[in-house]
Order: structure tokens, then C-alpha cells, then sequence
């Protein structure tokens, strides 16, 4: 269930380069490199972390941690490319756990995390109130799922003012599906929302933010995760675990009753080979056990100072945590750690010559989002607005309207009948895939975006296409724009405008809109010299030169710029869905994230057709306007 | 009885960097080649003094380069000069601002094109009325007195045709229609002939000529062409390297050419 933990907020580093042996007292028992599975989550690199420090600086041992996902690394187990691994989720292994297991090629040796948890979450201070941080609490009474309907209000959904909102698990994950359920078996869909985050990275931001700004939000999570170790959260109850409830919650599709999750216990496993090899070291590991909170506290402790290891984290622990580790490992060995660590908390591996940006910038983000939220709160209710009413009327127009609609402007555009055989064959097969509804909300999306793209881009292409200064000052800053990756931006809107459509529509006009500011301001500019001096010679002011001749005539590569700006912000609709904008781009997510490539696929054509008719039906107008061929 | 109507009074013009502080140099005797060489200036205008009679054809001479079209372009303040002054119509106009300066483009002047500068989104019509609906005229009012020069140029017919659809001599017919429907003291017109073939230049020099005897335009020509020079104009300078070399009749430059350069253009006229 929690297979996918990962987190784009933290920086993850992994140091690969194994120590040079270290040779203690102790004997290490093995004579070669004890090769550790690195997880691709924070969790388990602080478990191997620390082992590796107390195998390298207890026992004398080389170590390595080879990089995979949890399917490869437990093949490499069973084969002994690799020696353990410190988290085995027997939920979601199967058959790659099992089998090895029963053919005796890998041994279970005991328990990492006894307590992984997860459920519905609403933070401490709702129910108890902060008075450090002067917040009161706004549902004191809030214990259990059951109450959830009383206080939907203090969830209120932006997007859809009638409900609350609840922030589901991950697009695609397991505990989408299973919360979906529980959500309808609870009788809470009718006054709350489901939404869905198309990443673990934009749940923990939403998170974050509305945690920053003190806000009420009611959210699904799990643990150990930064986000657990960082934030007091209270769990509410549901009936408890039943795993009669459970089995019928996974199997069918319509449950009338519900359950608590199971407590899931991580486990850790070895090579039956390396076992043999070092039962003295392997036993001790079958030792290792911390709890949750623990590792949600390590987790939080590498994100709250920018470039924190989980190696740091491991050597805070055991620094901190000696009534920890005292239980698992031999105290024969203890002295020889205790004497190796290092005296003073240890500094992040930061180096000092390095520009330090991102401390200001990550301060710089924080205090927006906690202090300055009325600004944005009032930039994106508009947007919010006009976005929810296109969907609404894109979806309330009956589809054979709609598409009549379509053919009839296509007529209008291309006075052929080809266009408006294009644009209904498109429509249709968009109909037929059953994607009609999918395809109206990326519409909306890609319309208001192309709007807003088109009152920023017009005003400022044509200013540049009069200052040679401001030409020079925003080509780079358009460069960036085009190049930076979305998502650094999308988290930071998406934690300033709260997830859903309008960071999606501000990460969309910030990339789509360059095309359309490069094109207005070329096509300004291409104007015929002589044109503009005629038109000036006969007493043209400076707007009657820019409505009456620039623009008609940079009008074509205008209209390229807009037809751009519509596919660049089309193909930013996935990405979109990451930060929970509804649409193709979320069922293509889906697609990708259950490995469902048929539905991805269908999607995608989708989306195409889409393209095909935006794009064909922008050209055939910029042609249209060209009177000059 | 002619009155100057326009007069331009040591008039220079330096294009580069920083023309103020060239104008010493060329006052102290730089020439065009020397100033580009050593200081990285053009040279355009050096101390032009002309007068220019009211209802006069006005030739300016020279070869690429001379200064001719720069010249031209000061009378409507396309180009302002680096030092001096242009009277016109007993106006400085160098004292203009902006709004005086547009009054006085759609008022008192108009010019016509080399290569002819028409709007190439608007038909024929909308072109010759260009000019009056800059000045505010309302459609109705400016399509009628547009639609009598387009038919005074020889294009009846031809109205909601596009600029891109005519030849190069239709083109310019609607050029100087343009110029002519907002009925201006002074028209420009720079090289207007040159881009097309010799046969159509001909037939509109007869139209320019002809139109010349109704309307006593002042007009101030410029080309390149001697012949083309002789054929329509009052009086003729020459510049050279922008310079003034010579100004006069047409018979007193043949006649009393004023240094080789003028002697080398005069030679092939019949």
C-alpha cells in the first residue's frame, strides 16, 4: 500500500562510494563489500544509513548501497547481488518476496518498522488549538470519522463551494482506491469532495501550507514520513481494524462498511547465502527495530536544513538516540561506535563555496505562504471563477450541440469543408473513447489559460517590440520560463494558490505564454520599414501606427503565437493533473502511475485530438486574418 | 510670381554614436570619407541652404549615397536634423512638438514612396484614404474623395483590389493618389519612379505632369535619373557625398555644369 513513498520536496542524495575499510577490533565476519538495497525512499536510507555506520565503525565491515526500486532489489536479493534490505512491505511484494522465501533463498530476520500507519489525518491544532501560534481550536470535538459531516464546512472546497475537501491518497495508488471506498461506505461523499493529488509531492505541499498558514484541512497520510515527524497531526478513528470488513473493503466494488487500515510492519530481509556467511551480524540486524515516530522524526530532521543526508540523520540518531540503539546492538561493540562518532552535532555536508540560494529561496516561499495569503487567495478566486464556469458550461452543452457548434465555426474559419470534417471526426472519436467529459475540463483549462497567456503576452510582446532595453531584459527571463522544469515552480504555486486548477493554469501560462510574447514582438517588428514611414508620413499617431498597421499586420505571427500557446499549454496537461487540475492529463496519471497502458494510451489520444482541432482551427483562422496573401 | 515656401537653412545631418560632437569635425572641414574612417560617423547632410518656390517642381540629384532621400525626409521631420533649421510655409518646423508635427504631416504635406509603402492589409481605396482617416474623416466622407482619385489616377475599377495584386506602376498610382487625396501644399516624392520599368516611369511622368498642370502642387522630386530630372523639374540641385554641389534650371546645369561629378551626370542627357 505505501509502496510509492517519495518526496519532492527533499533533497535526496545517497553516498554510494563505499568507506575504505575500516579495520576495528570487532571482526566483521566477511571479507568482502556487505552490499545494502538503497530503496528509492528516505525511510529506508536512514535505516541503511545507520547500519552501515555501525557495521563500518562496529565491525570492521565494507560496505556498499546499490540504487533500485523495490521489484529489481528483490530479485538482486534472491540472486545475492545484494545482501539486505531493510524494507520489505509484505503488502505490496507478493510474489517477489514470496517465492524466493519459500524457495529458501532469502530469509525473513525480523522487523524494521513495527507500526507504519496511515489513515485520515486532520492537524492537532484543529481539535486542541495552538495557543503558541494564537490558534484556536476549531473542532474540538472532532475524534472520529463518524463526526467528519457536522464540520464540512471548515473544509470547504474552493472549487466546489458546496463540500468540503478531502485530499486523497496519490492518483493511482492503492490507498486511492481503498479511500474511495471508505469515503462512500462512511456516507461522507455526499459532503466532501474527493480530491486526488497527482503526486506524493503536491499531497505534502498541499499539506504543508495549509499547516503553515494554520489552516483546517482533513487529508489521508501515512507514516514514517517527514511530513509525520514534522507536523503534530491527529489520527481519526474509524471502526476498528476488522479484517472480515477489510477483505470485503479491498474485494468488492461497491462495500457498505468500512475499516481502519491494518497496521503494517516493514520487514527485513537477507540473503540465505550471506546469512550463512555472517549469522553474528545478521542476527544482530534481525534485531533493529525503531518505531514510526522515530523515522518520521529522522525524516523531518533532513528536511528542516537544506542539504541534510539521511547519513546525517542516521548520525543524529545515533548521537541522540543511545537508549535506542543500546537494544539492538551487542555491547561489545557499543564503545567502538560511541568512541567514532563524531563529538559535535554534526553540520550538513553543505559546501561553504557554494552560492546559498536555496536557503533564501525556501525562506522567501515561507513567508508568502503564511503571511501573504489574502494576495493570493484574491488573485486566484477569479481565475478559480472562470475556470469552474467554462467547465460548467463546456459540460452543460449537450455533446451533439457542442459538436455542431465546432463544425459550424470550423466552417466559419476555413470556408472548406475539410476543416469542419476534421474537427468532427476529432470531436467524435473524443466521444466514443468515452473521454468527452475529461476532454471539456482540459478545454477549459487549456482556454483560460491561453486567455490570460494572450492579455499578458499582446501587451508585453508589443512593449518589447518598442524598447530594445526591455527586449534584452526579458528575452532571458522567457528563456527561463521555457526552460525551467514546471515542477519547480508548481510546488511553490501550488503551496501559494492551494492545489487544484488555478496553480495548474499559473504553471501552464508561465510556460505557454513565452511563444506568444516572442511571435507578437517578432511580428511587430518584421513590419515593413517603409510602411511604417509611409504611415507616419501622413500624420499617423503612435496608436493609430500600432491598431491601424503594426498590429493588423504582425496579426499572422501573432496568431502563430496563439496557435503555439495553445499546443504548449495542452501539453502541459498532465503535468497539470500532478497538482489535482481534473482532465485528460489525470487519467493518463492514472494510466502511467497503475500501469494501465491502455487507458494511458486512450487518453493520450485524447488529448491529440484535442490538439489536432485547437491546432487546425487556430492556423486556419491566422490564415484567415492574413489579408495580406 | 514665386514666394519660397520652403527653406532649409545650414541643415547637417550625422548618423553614429554621438552626432553632436561630430558636428565640430565637420564644421572644421572633415569630409564624408574621413569622418566614417576616423570616427565611425556618416556623414548625411553637410550644411544644406536651400529655397524652395511655391508651386515649383523641385529636383534633387545625386548618386546612392548623396543624401538625397535624407534630405527629403527633413522636410517632414522623418529625419530631424543635427543642426539647423527648416522653415516651412513661414513655420519652423523644427519647433514643433508632436501634435503640430502630426497637424502639420496631415495638413501640409504628404510623400510618396520609392517602394511605394502602401498598407498591404487594405485595398485600394482604404490606401488613398489612408490619409483621411488619420485626420478623423468619417468612412463615408473619406471613401468619396478617395474614390475621385482613384479615378483621377487611372484605377477605376481597381478599388478593392489589394496592393499585392497590382504591378509595380498601378501600385504607385495609388501612391501618389494617396498623396494627393488629402490635398496637401507639398508633396514629397522620393525616387517614386525608379522601381519600375522604363516604359511605365515614362507614361508616369506624363501622369505626374499632367496632374501638375491642374493642381500647382510644390513638389519636391527626387531621383537619380538626370533624364527624368530635365523632363518634369523647375530647378535641379545636386549633392554630392551630402554636399550641395550645384543649383539651377535645367538648362543653366547642362549648360554650366559646376565640377565633374556634375559634368560625368550631364553627358549622357540627349
Amino acid at each position: 500500500m505505501l509502496q510509492k513513498i517519495f518526496h519532492l520536496l527533499t533533497v535526496f542524495s545517497f553516498s554510494l562510494c563505499s568507506l575504505d575499510a575500516y579495520a576495528g577490533p570487532k571482526h566483521c565476519g566477511i571479507d568482502r563489500k556487505i552490499n545494502f538495497g538503497a530503496l528509492d525512499w528516505q525511510s529506508n536510507s536512514f535505516h541503511v544509513e545507520m547500519m552501515r555506520y555501525i557495521l563500518e565503525h562496529g565491525y570492521g565491515c565494507t560496505t556498499d548501497a546499490i540504487p533500485g526500486t523495490s521489484l529489481p532489489l528483490l530479485t538482486a536479493l534472491g540472486r545475492g547481488d545484494i545482501d539486505i534490505l531493510m524494507e520489505v512491505w509484505l503488502d505490496n511484494t507478493g510474489e517477489a518476496w514470496n517465492k524466493p522465501l519459500e524457495e529458501g533463498k532469502v530469509v525473513d530476520i525480523g522487523i524494521s518498522i513495527p507500526d507504519a500507519t496511515q489513515g485520515f489525518y486532520v492537524p492537532t491544532y484543529m481539535v486542541q488549538g495552538d495557543p503558541e501560534r494564537k490558534i484556536t481550536a476549531l473542532a474540538p470535538k472532532l475524534r472520529h470519522v463518524r463526526d467528519l459531516p457536522k464540520y464540512w464546512k471548515l473544509f470547504q472546497d474552493p472549487e466546489e463551494n458546496n463540500k468540503g475537501r478531502f485530499y486523497n491518497c496519490v492518483l493511482g495508488w492503492t490507498c486511492e482506491g481503498v479511500n474511495n471506498k471508505k469515503i462512500t461506505a462512511y456516507g461522507l461523499d455526499a459532503f466532501y469532495t474527493n480530491f486526488r493529488p497527482g503526486t506524493g509531492g503536491s499531497l505534502s505541499a498541499a499539506i504543508s501550507s495549509h499547516y503553515e498558514r494554520g489552516e483546517p484541512f482533513f487529508a489521508y497520510y501515512w507514516g514514517p514520513t517527514w511530513i509525520m515527524g514534522k507536523y503534530k497531526l491527529t489520527k481519526l478513528e474509524e471502526p476498528e481494524y476488522d479484517p472480515d470488513v477489510w477483505q470485503q473493503l479491498t474485494t468488492t466494488a461497491a462495500p457498505r462498511q468500512a475499516t481502519a487500515y491494518p497496521v503494517s510492519k516493514v520487514h527485513i530481509g537477507v540473503n540465505r547465502a550471506f546469512q550463512e556467511a555472517a549469522p553474528e551480524i545478521v542476527a544482530m540486524i534481525g534485531q533493529y527495530q525503531v518505531s514510526s515516530q522515530v523515522v518520521s522524526q529522522a525524516l523531518a530532521y533532513i528536511t528542516a536544513v537544506e542539504g541534510r543526508t539521511p547519513r546525517d540523520a542516521a548520525l543524529h540518531f545515533l548521537q541522540t538516540r543511545e537508549d535506542l540503539w543500546s537494544q539492538f546492538v551487542p555491547p561489545e561493540v557499543q564503545a567502538q561506535i560511541k568512541d567514532s562518532l563524531p563529538q559535535k552535532q554534526t553540520k550538513p555536508t553543505a559546501k561553504t563555496w557554494q552560492l546559498e540560494i536555496g536557503t533564501e529561496i525556501n525562506r522567501f516561499v515561507k513567508v508568502l505562504v503564511r503571511d501573504h495569503q489574502d494576495l493570493f487567495d484574491t488573485l486566484a478566486a477569479p481565475i478559480r471563477q472562470m475556470i469552474t464556469g467554462v467547465e460548467f458550461g463546456l459540460l452543460q452543452t449537450p455533446i451533439w450541440l457542442f459538436i455542431l457548434l465546432a463544425i459550424l465555426l470550423a466552417y466559419q474559419i476555413s470556408r472548406d469543408l475539410l476543416l469542419p470534417g476534421i474537427v468532427s471526426c476529432a470531436f467524435t472519436l473524443i466521444w466514443i473513447l468515452g473521454l468527452w467529459e475529461m476532454s471539456m475540463q482540459t478545454l477549459a483549462l487549456m482556454l483560460i489559460s491561453t486567455f490570460i497567456s494572450v492579455w499578458i503576452g499582446l501587451p508585453l510582446g508589443i512593449l518589447m517590440s518598442y524598447s530594445l532595453y526591455l527586449r534584452r531584459a526579458l528575452l532571458p527571463i522567457l528563456d527561463a520560463m521555457q526552460t525551467m522544469p514546471s515542477f519547480v515552480y508548481l510546488i511553490p504555486a501550488l503551496m501559494l494558490f492551494g492545489l487544484g486548477k488555478v496553480p495548474a493554469v499559473f504553471a501552464t501560462v508561465i510556460y505557454a505564454v513565452s511563444p506568444l510574447i516572442r511571435l507578437t514582438d517578432l511580428g511587430i517588428r518584421q513590419v515593413n520599414p517603409e510602411t511604417l514611414e509611409a504611415a507616419r508620413s501622413f500624420g499617423a499617431s503612435r496608436r493609430q501606427l500600432l491598431y491601424g498597421v503594426q498590429l493588423p499586420l504582425a496579426l499572422p505571427t501573432i496568431m502563430a503565437g496563439i496557435n503555439q500557446t495553445t499546443m504548449l499549454a495542452l501539453s502541459m496537461v498532465v503535468i497539470a493533473s500532478m497538482i489535482g487540475a481534473r482532465g485528460l492529463g489525470e487519467e493518463v496519471l492514472l494510466g502511467i502511475q497503475k500501469l494501465d497502458i491502455g487507458r494511458g494510451f486512450t487518453a493520450g489520444l485524447g488529448i491529440v485530438a484535442l490538439a489536432v482541432i485547437i491546432d487546425r482551427m487556430t492556423q486556419g483562422w491566422g490564415k484567415r486574418l492574413d489579408k495580406t496573401k | 510670381m514665386s514666394t519660397d515656401l520652403i527653406e532649409i537653412k545650414h541643415v547637417y545631418k550625422i548618423f553614429g554614436k554621438h552626432p553632436e560632437k561630430m558636428l565640430r569635425y565637420v564644421q572644421s572641414g572633415f569630409k564624408k570619407e574621413r569622418l566614417l574612417q576616423q570616427k565611425n560617423h556618416n556623414l548625411g547632410l553637410c550644411d544644406i541652404s536651400l529655397r524652395i518656390r511655391q508651386g515649383e517642381i523641385f529636383a534633387v540629384m545625386g548618386l546612392s549615397g548623396s543624401g538625397k532621400s535624407t534630405l527629403v525626409r527633413h522636410l517632414n521631420r522623418l529625419i530631424d536634423p543635427t543642426a539647423g533649421e527648416i522653415v516651412v510655409d513661414g513655420h519652423n518646423i523644427m519647433s514643433f512638438n508632436m501634435e503640430e508635427l502630426r497637424h502639420f504631416r496631415r495638413y501640409t504635406i504628404s510623400m510618396v514612396f520609392q517602394k511605394f509603402g502602401l498598407l498591404p492589409h487594405k485595398n485600394v481605396l482604404e490606401n488613398v484614404a489612408y490619409g483621411l482617416k488619420v485626420r478623423g474623416i468619417s468612412e463615408e466622407k473619406r471613401f468619396a474623395q478617395a474614390n475621385q482619385w482613384v479615378k483621377r489616377v487611372g484605377l477605376a475599377g481597381y478599388e478593392k483590389s489589394y496592393p499585392k495584386q497590382l504591378s509595380g506602376g498601378m501600385q504607385q498610382r495609388v501612391g501618389l493618389a494617396r498623396a494627393l487625396a488629402t490635398d496637401p501644399k507639398i508633396l514629397l516624392m522620393d525616387e517614386p519612379f525608379s522601381a519600375l520599368d522604363p516604359l511605365i516611369r515614362r507614361e508616369m511622368q506624363e501622369v505626374l505632369i499632367q496632374l501638375q498642370q491642374d493642381l500647382q502642387k510644390t513638389i519636391v522630386f527626387i531621383t537619380h535619373d538626370l533624364d527624368e530630372a530635365m523632363r518634369i523639374a523647375d530647378r535641379i540641385a545636386i549633392l554630392k557625398d551630402g554636399e550641395l554641389i550645384q543649383v539651377g534650371t535645367p538648362a543653366e546645369i547642362t549648360q554650366n555644369p559646376a565640377d565633374a561629378y556634375v559634368t560625368a551626370f550631364t553627358q549622357d542627357v540627349k
